[in-house]
């Protein structure tokens, strides 16, 4: 029996990886065109939504991303389009840190001087203080706006300020005294909430130091 | 650590979009911050040119290899016998020898072939048996 045979026992084989992606569902691409989206592929791998669907389409009919059988097709289109995403991400931000030869032959005396990269290991710089203070503003406030969503709502107002504290499930099932039912309740409304609030989530990536 | 609590937040939101029934997500296409009908359109796009991408090239690959094949074989048909002139002959002779399965007219066919007795001759007669099955070109034994 050669590796083919066993993979295609898992994995779904060309033709039907072609079958499957030319009937892909409207609401499905819908999906993960948001999602990508919600993950930031620009902002972190210079890629826009409909570049990640594209190298995700590719990936999956050339089979360098086999798709297991009991993988449903949403599922698979977000886990390929987060792991492209996440290996772009990491190139994307080598290009941005990196300079070219040319760069670094026309470098000057004044560009030699500590940078807000070098200088935190003596002490912070002023510009890094000031960065620090905003991205703190910025995320108090989607906090704010997350907790307003939920002031008419005393079971969710509960559930997200124990998140914030970082409680696990088992905690927050005493301290909002919630059944586990209850607690997929309320989660599901917290999620749809902020979905409807924020559909294409917050840009944490803007403000990570 | 509140950095975390709004990934966790992104997170929901995936989950949510994920979790809502096809209707609800259409919907929504086309509404402020939602893909819009020409996204849907620009990705169906992107999947009929990819799948016939996939096939063109499958179908290149295909011909590539049958063209291989074929040349392959062209070179194994053309290629010069494996076996000196006095094997030959040996394999010659014991297929001659092999009454049973050597049919009367071709035993006489092959002598009168083989009255010049040149090596082409012999090659020529040999390659004629290979072709007919009587001589098997990979059996070393003789």
């Amino acid at each position: 029996m050669n590796t083919m045979d066993t993979s295609t026992a898992t994995h779904y084989n060309e033709i039907e990886v072609q079958d499957l992606v030319d009937n892909l569902k409207n609401a499905d691409v819908t999906r993960s065109l948001q999602v990508y989206r919600t993950l930031g592929c620009a902002a972190r791998s210079g890629l826009s939504e409909h570049d990640v669907f594209a190298h995700v389409v590719v990936e999956a009919l050339s089979l360098k991303r086999r798709w297991p059988r009991d993988l449903k097709a949403i599922s698979f289109f977000i886990k390929t389009g987060k792991s492209i995403i996440s290996n772009e991400e990491e190139k994307y931000s080598r290009l941005m840190v990196t300079p070219s030869v040319d760069e670094l032959l026309t470098i000057d005396d004044e560009m030699l001087k500590p940078t807000s990269a070098t200088a935190k290991f003596s002490h912070a710089s002023a510009e890094t203080i000031i960065e620090h203070a905003q991205s703190d503003n910025i995320i108090s406030i989607w906090i704010q706006k997350i907790q307003q969503l939920f002031e008419d709502d005393p079971q969710a107002d509960c559930f997200i300020k124990q998140k914030l504290e970082e409680q696990k499930k088992s905690r927050i099932l005493v301290l909002c005294e919630f059944t586990d039912q209850l607690y997929r309740n309320v989660e599901k409304r917290v999620k749809d909430k902020v979905r409807k609030r924020f559909p294409n989530g917050l840009p944490w990536w803007e403000v990570e130091s | 650590m509140t950095l975390a609590f709004i990934k966790q937040i992104n997170e929901y939101v995936i989950d949510s979009i994920i979790e809502a029934s096809d209707e609800e997500i259409l919907a929504c296409v086309g509404s402020d911050g939602y893909p819009s009908q020409q996204d849907i359109y620009q990705a169906r796009t992107v999947i009929t040119q990819a799948i016939k991408e996939q096939r063109q090239l499958r179908l290149s690959q295909q011909r590539a290899a049958f063209q291989a094949y074929k040349q392959e074989q062209e070179v194994a048909q053309n290629a010069p016998p494996k076996r000196t002139i006095p094997e030959m002959l040996s394999d010659i002779v014991a297929a001659m020898q092999n009454q049973d399965k050597v049919p009367e007219g071709v035993i006489l066919a092959f002598r009168e072939q083989g009255q010049g007795g040149s090596e082409n001759d012999i090659v020529e007669i040999w390659q004629n048996l290979v072709e007919l099955g009587l001589i098997d070109p990979n059996d070393t034994d003789t």
